[in-house]
């Protein structure tokens, strides 16, 4: 095997003569549930598989705080983009454009993301997948860690034995509109001259 | 050597050689057929080296100017470098450490325990390193271990070996993993891997004669404890040489003693790991405790003993979760039960001496906690007599009332709750939480620190302890304890590591290592100032680590064993060496029982030729227990 050179030299490595300087302060242990460790990236899917996740519950006097409807726009192979609504309605005849639920959640590990959940329509007939995450979203709201698993016909739920008391949520301090922000930065469409009713209308290379 | 923080190295060098490793046989290992390198200048560019004896009095590429080593298993080529006579470089990092580092949660996961540590094959897999051969591996091994004399062509074959495929794969290995090595405390661990088989090779000499006596006679005692055992506990609880765990509950259930619960298996359990926090507590259970572990290892008695009669076995360094080494408990004898470790002799002229770090855990969670109180009982003495004392309102608490208390703090650490602490004491579940409530206003600290430390751990972030060995939870229920416990074990590992390097860096000979306490050896005119030197270098660590706080390396004058004493652990000291004495009288007893069957066979035949090598034995074996009841008065 003819290899390629390979450039591991120089290299900085720590002096183990010096492990006083290089001993990690312990004091990290005390930070478990300050949220600052802020990841610049907010997913919006569903939550992972086999992750305990949890919700906010709406709060009675404040409601639509960490959930909200959008549009969605979904073309395969591409990051789904929001529409404003009143581009929605002018584009009422795509059927890649459809109304979602989407909620902030988090997961034991602290991670942040957004939910979206397929709303079933008023004219047809409910569909087992949109219920069943629905009725996930609801337990994940009354103060529980679930997660989701996977059926053949919709999704079942596993709640956590852990307590709220004993891991707490650590939702970050930022507002679901930074959250939506972040992850649909440069994927909003608020206006009929953006490219992405040009590659409806005759495709795209790229 | 530079004493900054970092090192600049403008070559890579990675390191490998061909020797018999004289696996399991308490040997150190052979001479190195061949010690090959590749190095790898700042252009990439390589130069290879091809040694063989006789080696030239430095490695070629040690030319002064800082370089860094690598290696896979590091402990193997240290083994090599002491033959040639060559100093260990540093800095080195070791990929099989580094490997145990990065994917010591994964390890973990597993019902059975961790898993074993990787070949080099198996690293370069799990990384995607293809080019290895196991079927070449394995005759070039074959090759190296099956003779000494070596053609010069045989050496060439390993020379090829050497340099192309491990010193090779080691390199691409290093390159994957890379991105993912902690580079500032990789050389630690580099250095450590090196030394503990400096460690391995000095070896802990064990008095040949008694130990072969307890070896030959090992299954005639161990059934003889077994009868004893049953006597004692009213019971067969071992019937025909098998033990009966449902007759040992009987026997619990009969003497009030409530039945442990395995944490892993949810059933009920006798096992002696789980039955150990009840022996102070249940007289009957101590006797179980004790016997079942001498009758156990006495059925597994198999010390790896070279020719010189020293002890050397792999520590089987990073082998546990918790980063500290997991040796195999009957091939080492400091795995043996404490009762049997009097087999541990100096040689003539020679000393050792047991140093550890007092009441190691509850200092460091002193340390990590910065609790005030807990900081101040630990260094005015025992933590344990303090909390006894103030709690119950007196000056002299009795030994007694401080294992209740030493059981509370204990427990607390390991994340025992009242219903466990009650069932080890003997105590009401009511009377476990008023003392867990005494322990939780005299330490709050302590307290709201384990909560935190727990609720960490459960939101599945690592824990990281002060030289980078790391554990994150998998989110499944159970784990709180491990978590809990996690911090003070691991950062005794690390501990343990960092004291290893530096006795070694200073010429200090350490003989063995367990948990956190390390064997020394020296000449009996000079073990007390080796002795004053490793208990200084022990102390330092623990205030480079654990931010200025002090841990006590504790050796009191009876934990010198000069020749021709033998070792006595402090327990058995205390207990009289009754567990060391009734098994050499039961070795006595099969002894002469054997010679007088044999004499009186052999008076119709001919004369009894014992030999000299038993007579000897028979000696040593006489000293053997008259001078330890000698020795406890």
């Amino acid at each position: 095997m003819k290899d390629p050179k390979l450039k591991v030299a120089p290299i900085t490595v720590g002096n183990p003569v010096a492990a006083a300087s290089l001993a990690i302060d312990q004091s990290h242990l005390e930070e478990y549930a300050s949220a600052e460790e802020r990841s610049s990236v907010v997913e919006c899917k569903r939550p992972p598989k086999g992750v305990y996740f949890t919700v906010r519950a709406e709060t009675p006097g404040e409601p639509w705080k960490d959930r909200a409807f959008y549009f969605l726009l979904e073309l395969e192979g591409r990051d789904p983009y929001i529409v404003a609504p009143a581009i929605a309605k002018a584009k009422e005849d795509e059927d890649v454009i459809r109304p979602v639920l989407l909620v902030r959640f988090v997961t034991m590990a602290g991670e942040e993301g957004l939910w979206p959940l397929k709303i079933n329509r008023s004219d047809a007939k409910s569909n087992p997948w949109n219920t069943s995450a629905l009725n996930i979203l609801d337990i994940a709201a009354s103060g529980k860690w679930v997660r989701i698993v996977s059926m053949r016909k919709h999704y079942r739920h596993g709640e956590s034995k852990k307590t709220f008391d004993e891991v707490p949520p650590r939702f970050s301090d930022r507002s679901f509109d930074e959250l939506v922000n972040i992850s649909y930065k440069d994927r909003t469409v608020t206006t009929l001259d953006h490219e992405i009713w040009e590659i409806l209308a005759n495709g795209s290379s790229k | 050597m530079s004493t900054s923080r970092e090192i600049v190295c403008k070559r890579v060098v990675s390191v490998d050689s061909e020797f018999d490793a004289k696996k399991g046989q308490g040997e150190p290992p052979g001479p190195p057929v061949c010690i090959c390198a590749i190095e790898i200048d700042q252009e990439g560019r390589e130069t290879h080296h091809r040694l063989a004896a006789p080696y030239p009095a430095r490695a070629p590429w040690d030319r002064g100017d800082p370089f860094l080593t690598i290696g896979f298993a590091l402990s193997a080529e240290a083994g090599s470098f002491l033959h040639a006579s060559w100093p260990f470089p540093m800095p080195a990092i070791d990929l099989y450490a580094e490997f145990m580092v990065l994917h010591n949660t994964e390890m973990s996961r597993g019902e059975d325990g961790k898993r074993p540590g990787p070949t080099l094959i198996q690293a370069c897999q799990r990384y995607g390193v293809v080019g290895m051969d196991k079927t070449v591996k394995e005759e070039m091994r074959a090759l190296a271990y099956s003779k000494t004399n070596h053609t010069p062509e045989e050496i060439a074959l390993l020379q090829d070996y050497c340099l192309n495929d491990d010193c090779r794969m080691v390199v691409h290995l290093f390159s994957a993993m890379l991105p993912y090595i902690d580079l500032l405390r990789a050389p630690i661990r580099g250095a450590f891997m090196m030394e503990i088989e400096r460690v391995r090779w000095a070896g802990i000499p064990i008095d040949m004669p008694t130990y072969r006596l307890a070896e030959r006679r090992a299954s005639m005692v161990a059934s003889k404890m077994r009868e004893e055992l049953n006597r004692k506990l009213g019971d067969e609880v071992y019937l025909a040489g098998v033990f009966k765990r449902r007759t040992m509950f009987q026997v619990m259930h009969r003497n009030e003693i409530p039945i442990p619960i395995d944490p892993k298996t949810g059933k009920l359990s006798c096992a002696t790991k789980l039955i150990k926090n009840m022996i102070e507590t249940y007289p009957p259970l101590k006797e179980y405790y004790e016997d079942k572990r001498m009758i156990d290892a006495l059925k597994n008695l198999k010390l790896e003993i070279g020719a010189d009669g020293r002890n050397r076995f792999w520590l089987n360094p990073f082998g546990t979760k918790t980063g500290r080494n997991n040796p195999s408990t009957n091939r080492g004898i400091l795995g043996l039960p404490h009762t049997m470790r009097s087999f541990m002799r100096p040689g003539p002229g020679m000393a050792f001496a047991q140093v550890d770090y007092g009441s190691e855990e509850i200092g460091i969670a002193a340390a990590l906690s910065r609790d005030p109180v807990l900081m101040s009982d630990y260094r005015e003495g025992d933590v344990y007599r303090k909390f006894a004392a103030a709690s119950l309102g007196i000056i002299d608490p009795t030994e007694q009332q401080r294992q209740v208390y030493k059981a509370t703090v204990l427990g607390r650490i390991y994340g025992l709750g009242a219903a466990s602490l009650a069932r080890n004491l003997g105590i009401s579940k009511a009377q476990a939480e008023r003392i867990i409530d005494e322990m939780n206003t005299r330490y709050p600290v302590l307290n709201a620190w384990l909560g935190r430390v727990t609720t960490k751990a459960a939101h599945c972030v690592p824990i990281i302890c002060t030289l980078g060995w790391s554990l994150t939870a998998t989110g499944r229920p159970g784990e709180e304890r491990t978590f809990l416990n996690f911090p003070m074990q691991a950062n005794g590992g690390e501990l343990m590591r960092l004291v290893i390097v530096r006795a070694g860096m200073s010429g200090l000979r350490l003989i063995g290592c367990a948990h956190d306490s390390f064997l020394i050896e020296d000449t009996i005119d000079r073990i007390e100032d080796s002795v004053a030197k490793l208990q200084a270098i022990m102390r330092q660590a623990s205030r480079d680590l654990l931010d200025g706080f002090e841990l006590r390396a504790d050796c009191k004058p009876s934990d010198i064993v000069r020749y021709p004493d033998r070792f006595m652990d402090k327990r058995e000291r205390e207990d009289g060496m009754r567990h060391w004495n009734r098994m050499m009288a039961l070795i006595a007893e099969e002894e002469d029982g054997q010679f007088s069957d044999h004499r009186q066979r052999s008076s119709v035949t001919a004369p009894v030729d014992r030999g000299e090598g038993e007579e000897e034995e028979q000696a040593a074996f006489q000293g053997a227990l008259g001078e330890a009841t000698r020795a406890v008065g």
